[in-house]
C-alpha cells in the first residue's frame, strides 16, 4: 500500500477490467459466466500473474484508476505458443487499464460505470485437422463498457434487493494466417473484429430466495473469423438464461439453472444457407464456502 | 489575474488546514459515530457508513464507503466479525494506508471490552456463530463507556494537542452512563423475562439483570421455519416473558410467538440517528428499558 490513494498489488490475481472478471465464482449470480468473458478471456476469465498499480483520487465521489502489467496467458485474449515457428515473446505480454465512477446515491441504491481496455503482444492460436496444419500470429486489443446498478432493500435475507448489470467488449485481432494443406501453404494478413455484451438482473424474491435472467449476444456489430477456408462473418448468436437460486446458510447456495442457446455459425461449406445451432443446457449447481465469511468487493 | 491566483491558492490552504485541524473518523455503525462525537468533540468530524435501519452484519460495500474511508484518519468499527462481510472489502477498496488494520487509524471497539460469547466452536452446524463472542456490545452502556476510554486514548495518540479534552470527555460519557444505569436497574421489574429474536440485546439484559429466555432463530443467522415457530409456542406454553426484536428483524416471527402466547412483543432500533448524541442513546435505552417496567 502506497501513499495519495495509491495501491500496488502483485501475483497472480483476477484483473480488474469491467465488472463481473474480477469476482470469484461464489460470487457469480449464475451458475458459469457470461459468453464474453468465457469467449475473449478465457474459462478462467483474466486471470494473470502480474503487477497492478491502481489510484483513488480524494474526491467526494468514488473514481478508481489503474492500469495492470500482465504475463499474457488467458487464451481468448493473449494465447501464446512461443515455439514451433511463433514469435518468441518474453513476457509481460498482456497491458490493461481501467477506470470505474460510482456517484454515491445514499443507503439503497448504487450504482458504477467503468471503461477498461487492454493491449497483447502475442496471439498465437493453431489448429491441426486432416493433415491441416492453420496457424495465427499476431497480437488483439480490447475495449469494453460496463455497468452495475444494486438496490438493497434493507429486508432480512437478501430479501426484495435488485442487482442489473451488463457488459460490451469489442475485440480485435491483427493476425498473420499460414496454411500448409498437404503441401500447398498460403500465407495471408488478417484482421478479425469481434464483439458482445451481456446484461443480467437478479431479485431477491423471498428471503434467502433470489431469481435472475440473462441475455447473452455475441457478434452484436461485428464477428469475423476463420471457418474452413475463408474468412467468415458468423452473424450474431444470442443465449438466454434463468436461474433460481436458495441458500440454505449464510455460507452454502443451491442453484438451478436453465439456457437456451441461438448460436450462428456463419455459412455451412459452400452450401449457402445459414448453419443453424440451438441447444438447451440445465445446470443444477450446490455451493459452499469454507473457513472465514469471504468479504466480496462492490 | 495574479491577484486572483493567490486569492484561490489562500482558500485552498485555508482549507487544508482546516481539515488538518478536525480529524475525519468514519465509524461504521450510528452507536459508534455517537461515540466518535462525543468523545471528539470539535475536533473531529465523523461520518456513518450504515444507516440505523441497516443490519451491520448483511451488507455489501459500497463505492461511497470506500471513498470515505479513503479520506479517513481513523476507522472506528465495531469488531468481533460483525461487519465481516463487507468491512475487509471496503478498506482494501479505499487505498488509505492510515487506516489498515494494525495501524493506529484503525480502532476495532470489541477489542476493549469483554464479549459474550467468546470461544464458541466456529462450527458452521451452529448457524452463523461468531468464535470471536457476540458483537453486539453496544446495547450495554457500561460497554460502550469502557469502549470510550479506548477511543480516547487512540484520538490522544493522533491528535496530542487534544488529549485532555478527549479524556475529560470519555470520563464525562461514562459518569453520565453509571447515574443513568443506577435509574433503570430501580426500573425494571424484578420478575421480567424476555424471548430475543436474534442474539443481539443480551448485553442489554445482563447489564440490567433480566433473565433471557430464549431465541426465536433457531440458529443465529437462519431464520425461524414455521414448524420451528410452533414447537417453540409449544415449548413456552407456560410461560410469562415479552418478545423483543430489533427494528430491522422480520416482524412476521414476533408477531406469531405474541399472538399465539399473548406476550407482549417489542420492535424498537438498536442503533441511534446518523447524527445523534449521547443523549439519544440514552433515550433509546431508555425506551427499551420502558418494555421491561411493570
Amino acid at each position: 500500500m502506497l501513499p495519495a490513494g495509491l495501491q500496488i498489488k502483485a501475483g497472480k490475481f483476477l484483473s480488474d477490467v469491467g465488472y463481473l472478471n474480477k469476482q470469484h465464482t461464489h460470487d457469480w449470480l449464475f451458475a458459469d459466466q457470461p459468453w464474453l468473458h468465457e469467449y475473449f478471456f478465457g474459462a478462467e476469465g483474466l486471470n494473470e500473474v502480474g503487477v497492478q498499480l491502481s489510484w483513488l483520487p480524494p474526491t467526494e465521489t468514488y473514481l478508481r484508476l489503474g492500469v495492470e502489467v500482465l504475463q499474457g496467458e488467458s487464451e481468448g485474449i493473449a494465447s501464446y505458443i512461443g515455439e514451433d515457428g511463433f514469435a518468441e515473446t518474453d513476457g509481460p505480454r498482456l497491458f490493461t487499464g481501467f477506470a470505474k465512477w460510482a456517484p454515491d446515491l445514499g443507503q439503497n441504491h448504487a450504482v458504477q460505470f467503468g471503461t477498461f481496455g487492454g493491449f497483447s503482444r502475442a496471439f498465437q492460436q493453431e489448429d491441426h485437422h486432416d493433415g491441416e496444419h492453420l496457424s495465427w500470429d499476431g497480437d488483439a486489443w480490447f475495449a469494453g463498457l460496463d455497468f452495475v446498478y444494486k438496490y438493497d432493500a434493507g429486508g432480512a435475507y437478501g430479501r426484495g434487493n435488485f442487482v442489473l448489470q451488463g457488459e460490451y467488449i469489442y475485440r480485435q485481432l491483427d493476425l498473420d494466417f499460414a496454411e500448409d494443406d498437404h503441401g500447398h501453404a498460403g500465407h495471408d494478413h488478417q484482421e478479425w473484429k469481434q464483439d458482445g455484451a451481456y446484461l443480467q438482473a437478479v431479485y431477491g424474491f423471498a428471503p434467502r430466495w433470489n431469481a435472475g435472467l440473462r441475455l447473452d449476444v455475441l457478434g452484436l456489430f461485428n464477428n469475423e473469423g476463420y471457418d474452413h477456408d475463408d474468412r467468415e462473418d458468423f452473424g450474431t448468436s444470442y443465449r438466454y438464461t434463468g436461474q433460481i437460486a436458495f441458500a440454505p446458510s449464510e455460507f452454502s447456495q443451491i442453484r438451478l439453472q436453465a439456457s437456451y442457446m441461438d448460436q450462428e455459425h456463419g455459412h455451412g461449406h459452400g452450401h449457402g444457407h445459414d448453419d443453424h445451432h440451438d441447444a438447451w443446457m440445465f445446470v443444477l449447481q450446490f455451493s459452499t464456502s469454507l473457513g472465514v465469511h469471504g468479504a466480496h468487493a462492490f | 489575474m495574479i491577484n486572483q491566483w493567490t486569492k484561490t491558492i489562500a482558500a485552498w490552504l485555508a482549507m487544508q488546514s482546516l481539515s488538518l485541524a478536525s480529524l475525519n473518523i468514519v465509524a461504521t455503525v450510528p452507536n459508534l459515530g455517537m461515540l466518535a462525537r462525543e468523545i471528539g468533540g470539535d475536533a473531529v468530524q465523523v461520518r456513518v457508513l450504515v444507516g440505523p435501519d441497516r443490519d451491520a452484519h448483511f451488507l455489501e460495500a459500497r463505492p461511497s464507503m470506500m471513498t470515505a474511508i479513503r479520506r479517513a484518519d481513523l476507522l472506528f468499527a465495531v469488531g468481533a466479525e460483525l461487519e465481516i462481510g463487507w468491512l475487509p472489502a471496503a478498506i482494501r477498496g479505499a487505498n488509505n494506508r492510515r487506516v489498515q488494520p494494525g495501524q493506529p487509524g484503525y480502532l476495532e471497539a470489541a477489542v476493549h471490552t469483554s464479549l459474550i460469547g467468546i470461544g464458541k466452536p466456529a462450527d458452521r452446524a451452529l448457524g452463523d456463530v461468531h468464535p470471536m463472542g457476540n458483537p453486539h456490545f453496544y446495547m450495554d452502556p457500561e460497554r460502550m463507556a469502557e469502549v470510550g476510554y479506548a477511543l480516547a486514548d487512540r484520538l490522544s495518540m493522533l491528535a496530542p494537542d487534544h488529549a485532555d479534552a478527549f479524556s475529560e470527555r470519555a470520563k464525562a460519557f461514562a459518569t453520565a452512563v453509571e447515574s443513568r444505569m443506577t435509574d433503570w436497574r430501580s426500573r425494571v421489574a424484578r420478575d421480567r423475562s424476555v424471548l430475543l429474536y436474534h442474539e443481539d440485546a443480551d448485553y442489554l439484559l445482563n447489564a440490567l439483570e433480566v433473565r433471557l429466555l430464549g431465541y426465536i432463530e433457531p440458529l443465529p443467522g437462519i431464520p425461524p421455519s414455521a414448524t420451528h415457530l410452533r414447537e417453540l409456542v409449544r415449548g413456552l406454553a407456560d410461560q410469562e416473558a415479552i418478545v423483543w426484536s430489533m427494528s430491522y428483524q422480520p416482524a412476521n416471527a414476533s408477531e406469531f410467538i405474541s399472538r399465539e402466547l399473548g406476550w407482549p412483543a417489542y420492535r424498537l432500533p438498536c442503533q441511534v440517528g446518523m447524527d445523534a448524541s449521547a443523549e439519544d442513546y440514552f433515550t433509546m435505552i431508555d425506551e427499551w428499558v420502558k418494555t421491561l417496567e411493570q
